[in-house]
């Protein structure tokens, strides 16, 4: 048993922003609890051939924690991960992370007015924490999603998801297959091309591969970062307004979609010499319906001779391999599950309980998937989410998000302690107001007129995903934690002790 | 909704409830079909059973109670020496018999409307858990105290504005005819002194001419009257009581009457009590923020109303309705 004041799940750029932050507000009474060994969050658990950022590492870094030193304006996964060890490692983060520790449930005791964590060490001993405050930064990309195929189970060879690699496996003159095509899928692809004896690519639907900008960085550059920090900040902001200013208009109200279009046909064009094949290319929805990837390795990958684009669609496995719904059976050694992460449907929202014995998972539910800022949720107090519903962007960087969540739950913190609040709970009507105006927002939306099922959708259709706006009108809305938005509990002063208290104080 | 409306502030009684004392008091029904608790609701300080203009949609839902307390509104007067807080409570006490017997309550109160709650605490403190199921205090105080803090008024000026209006209502209670040739209602003198004492930020002037108009139609007696029982108001150890039932305390963050700090002192008083703060409000977050008061009212009413045994996680069917353009903000 112990305790803190605050509690955080996840030691990736949340959990290590918001350590940061905290310590700064002088919060220092706060744990971060990491499943995995080390921090990076989906940086480390993503360990697969080719991993790698798709925004400029620019920009897809903390705002107080610039580095000059990013070898390719696009990071890898390593690189990223190292980063960020590096920042945790200067900010004091890594004594308050209890690593090998898994939050395997999380309940608010009303009455003790703070939440129960259940741990759940790497050797298997439980043991329990409770926090007045808790922030899950566990990350919307953290849990893989394995499409349940017929036979899966008993095929013969070896299975790899996308994020749970294991470098172990030697790919070399084996017969492989890649299941997706999403933005893990061109990343992987090219990397295990080369090696592989063949290569079959299982597409559903095909992507809106763009023209990759990404190049290594110059020694002079790096060397001008560091000495003129503004100019880095400069190519950050730069980066910023033109994602901002150039590519949501369009994806917000499904205009000049056409220039998009444009681009990524001449690439194809130029890229696959084979009319046919770029055809099973071509996607048939909006670009930017499902996220745009940009790659120059992936179509030449497809294009190459041990490579084959699967087309048919997978009926099960055998214990050979796949059997395709055409009855076609092709063998395989490995099978890579490059099918992303389940992200409105996750775990997660089962195991955090609130106030009136309710899981995240029933509340949504009950209504839709959201939470206020996407942050907190009614009949939850004191529990803040990091990227949490709605705070997705398909074109920019998430790091602009958390952060702009980091400084509003601080300050959360910061007016709790200063105005002897003991918890704040989000107003259900606020809750309501604020979904229903993020849900018209999208009406115009490619998301959601651009005639494609993405993981940005849930079931219902609803978007509780992404954040349907400029991201600065995100962050200004949430620079003040806007206490008349909460229901408050003042910290117990029982009536006599205050009688004593106006006793002792009244003069006039 | 549109605006609230001076010309209605004369209105029948549904039925006129008999006191301890015999003073009758005006309560006006609504929704009375409605099963499930009876909300009653107790106005403030020279104000009526008008304030709750906006709350009256709550009949949409649950059936109300709007009362005018003694020398207010449509009720009578009865003598100067019963117009006591104490008193306030046992004719509440009054009113929930007559209009809510065998039924379950859940009392809203502003201003004194919220010490008669808590006088009702004190003398009958078993009504509550039993009869009573929730209570919201709006823009209230548990004991007056007399250097209150008022953000952005310093201490000096408050003091002295105390001082003035104290000497004011001493000049009600002892010459109320001289004090009422005085007081020049609708004035731009009076609309300006109810703008100050009852609004925050960006108030609209139909609001501070309704609160005048009340207040202007409150005998200047039973002003004064009361102003020297609210001075000697303490029911910090009745609100003990409260913590039996759902509490939910709410204050404008600009409330110049019953400042931010009397309200917290409440809320840590009572344990599970819930506090909401409304930015840019006055003392009378019901007429100014009315959304918002409404949604948390009705919040608190649908979880009583459950007994607290099943989760309400949002409105049965739709938010509070939408205000008139302007005042919705």
């Amino acid at each position: 048993m112990s305790a803190s004041r605050v509690a955080i799940i996840g030691a990736g750029f949340g959990g290590i922003g918001a350590s940061v932050k905290l310590t700064e507000a002088g919060e220092a009474d706060h744990v971060i609890f990491e499943k995995q060994h080390d921090v990076g969050g989906t940086w480390l658990a993503n360990r697969y051939p080719g991993c790698r950022c798709d925004v400029d590492s620019n920009l897809y870094s903390f705002s107080f924690a610039l580095n000059p030193d990013w070898s390719n304006t696009f990071s890898y996964q390593e690189e990223i991960q190292a980063y960020l060890r590096g920042v945790a490692e200067r900010h004091g983060v890594i004594g308050h992370c209890r690593f090998g520790t898994e939050v395997t449930a999380a309940r608010w005791d009303d009455d003790a007015g703070h939440w129960a964590l259940d741990l759940r060490a790497a050797d298997g001993t439980t043991s329990r924490h409770t926090a007045e405050v808790l922030i899950s930064a566990n990350g919307f990309l953290s849990e893989p999603a394995i499409p349940d195929f017929p036979g899966l189970a008993d095929f013969g060879g070896e299975v790899l998801h996308s994020a749970q690699w294991d470098p172990s496996v030697d790919l070399t003159g084996k017969r492989v297959a890649v299941i997706g095509t999403g933005a893990s899928a061109v990343q992987i692809v090219p990397r295990v091309q080369p090696q592989a004896a063949s290569l079959h690519v299982f597409q559903r639907t095909p992507a809106w591969i763009l023209p990759h900008p990404g190049h290594d960085v110059k020694e002079r550059t790096k060397r001008l970062y560091r000495r003129v920090p503004a100019l880095q900040r400069g190519m950050r902001a730069l980066s910023y307004y033109q994602r901002e200013v150039v590519v949501l208009p369009a994806l917000l109200r499904s205009r000049r979609l056409g220039a998009i279009r444009k681009l990524a046909q001449r690439h194809l064009e130029a890229q696959v010499p084979d009319p046919e094949l770029r055809a099973k290319l071509t996607p048939t929805f909006a670009p930017g319906c499902k996220r745009l990837t940009p790659t120059n390795e992936y179509l030449p990958a497809i294009a190459a001779a041990n490579c084959e684009l699967v087309t048919e669609g997978i009926d099960r496995f055998s214990a050979a391999g796949i059997v395709t719904r055409d009855g076609t059976e092709r063998p395989f050694d490995v099978v890579i599950l490059a099918t992303g992460f389940r992200v409105t449907n996750g775990t997660f929202p089962h195991l955090v309980t609130g106030r009136e014995g309710l899981t995240m998972r029933e509340v949504w539910d009950g209504a839709s998937m959201g939470a206020y800022n996407g942050t907190a949720m009614a009949r939850f107090p004191n529990f803040f989410m990091l990227a949490g519903p709605n705070t997705g962007i398909g074109h920019t960087s998430l790091v602009y998000m958390i952060e702009a969540q980091i400084t509003y739950v601080v300050d959360a913190v910061r007016y709790m302690r200063a105005n002897d609040v003991a918890a704040v709970e989000v107003r259900p009507d606020v809750v309501l107001a604020f979904n229903e105006e993020l849900q018209r927002k999208f009406a115009q939306s490619v998301w959601t007129t651009g005639g494609c099922a993405s993981w940005y959708l849930d079931e219902r259709g609803n978007n509780p995903t992404l954040w349907p706006d400029y991201t600065f009108r995100f962050k200004r809305r949430l620079e003040r934690f806007d206490a008349e938005s909460y229901y408050q509990t003042q910290r117990a002063r029982p009536a006599a002790v205050a009688l004593v208290a106006a006793g002792t104080g009244g003069g006039a | 909704m549109s605006w609230p409306d001076a010309r209605l502030l004369r209105w029948t009684p549904t039925e006129m409830v008999p006191a301890s004392d015999g003073t009758r008091l005006a309560v006006e029904v609504l929704g009375d079909g409605h099963p499930g608790p009876t909300v009653v609701f107790s106005h403030g300080w020279t104000l009526s059973s008008r304030s709750w203009w906006y709350q009256r949609m709550l009949a949409e839902r649950y059936r109300l109670v709007l009362w005018d307390q003694r020398g207010h509104g449509e009720s009578e007067a009865g003598d100067r020496s019963a117009r006591t807080i104490d008193q306030l409570g046992h004719d509440l006490a009054a009113v929930l018999d007559a209009t809510a017997r065998g039924r379950e309550a859940v009392l809203v109160g502003h201003s004194m409307g919220g010490m008669t709650m808590m006088s009702l605490a004190a003398a009958e403190p078993d009504r509550f858990g039993t009869q009573v199921r929730a209570a919201a205090l709006i823009d209230t105080s548990a004991a007056y105290e007399p250097d209150a803090r008022v953000p952005g008024v310093p201490l000096r000026v408050s003091r002295f504005v105390q001082a003035r209006m104290a000497a004011q209502m001493q000049l009600m209670t002892t010459d109320p005819a001289k004090a009422a040739r005085a007081a020049r209602p609708g004035s731009r003198a009076s609309l300006a002194v109810a703008k100050f004492l009852n609004y925050g930020k960006d108030v609209d002037k139909r609001l501070v001419a309704y609160v005048e108009a009340m207040t202007s139609a409150t005998p200047v007696e039973v002003v004064g009257d009361f102003y020297a029982t609210l001075s000697t108001h303490d029911k910090r150890t009745a609100l003990a009581a409260f913590a039996r039932v759902a509490t939910l305390v709410v204050v404008g963050e600009r409330d110049r009457l019953t400042p931010v700090s009397q309200a917290r002192a409440i809320a840590a008083a009572i344990p599970g009590a819930r506090l909401l703060e409304l930015a840019g409000t006055g003392h009378s977050a019901m007429l100014e923020r009315p959304n918002d008061v409404n949604a948390a009212l009705y919040d608190l009413i649908a979880g009583a109303a459950q007994h607290r045994s099943a989760p309400v996680l949002e409105h049965p069917t739709a938010p509070a309705p939408a205000m008139a353009e302007g005042v919705a903000r």
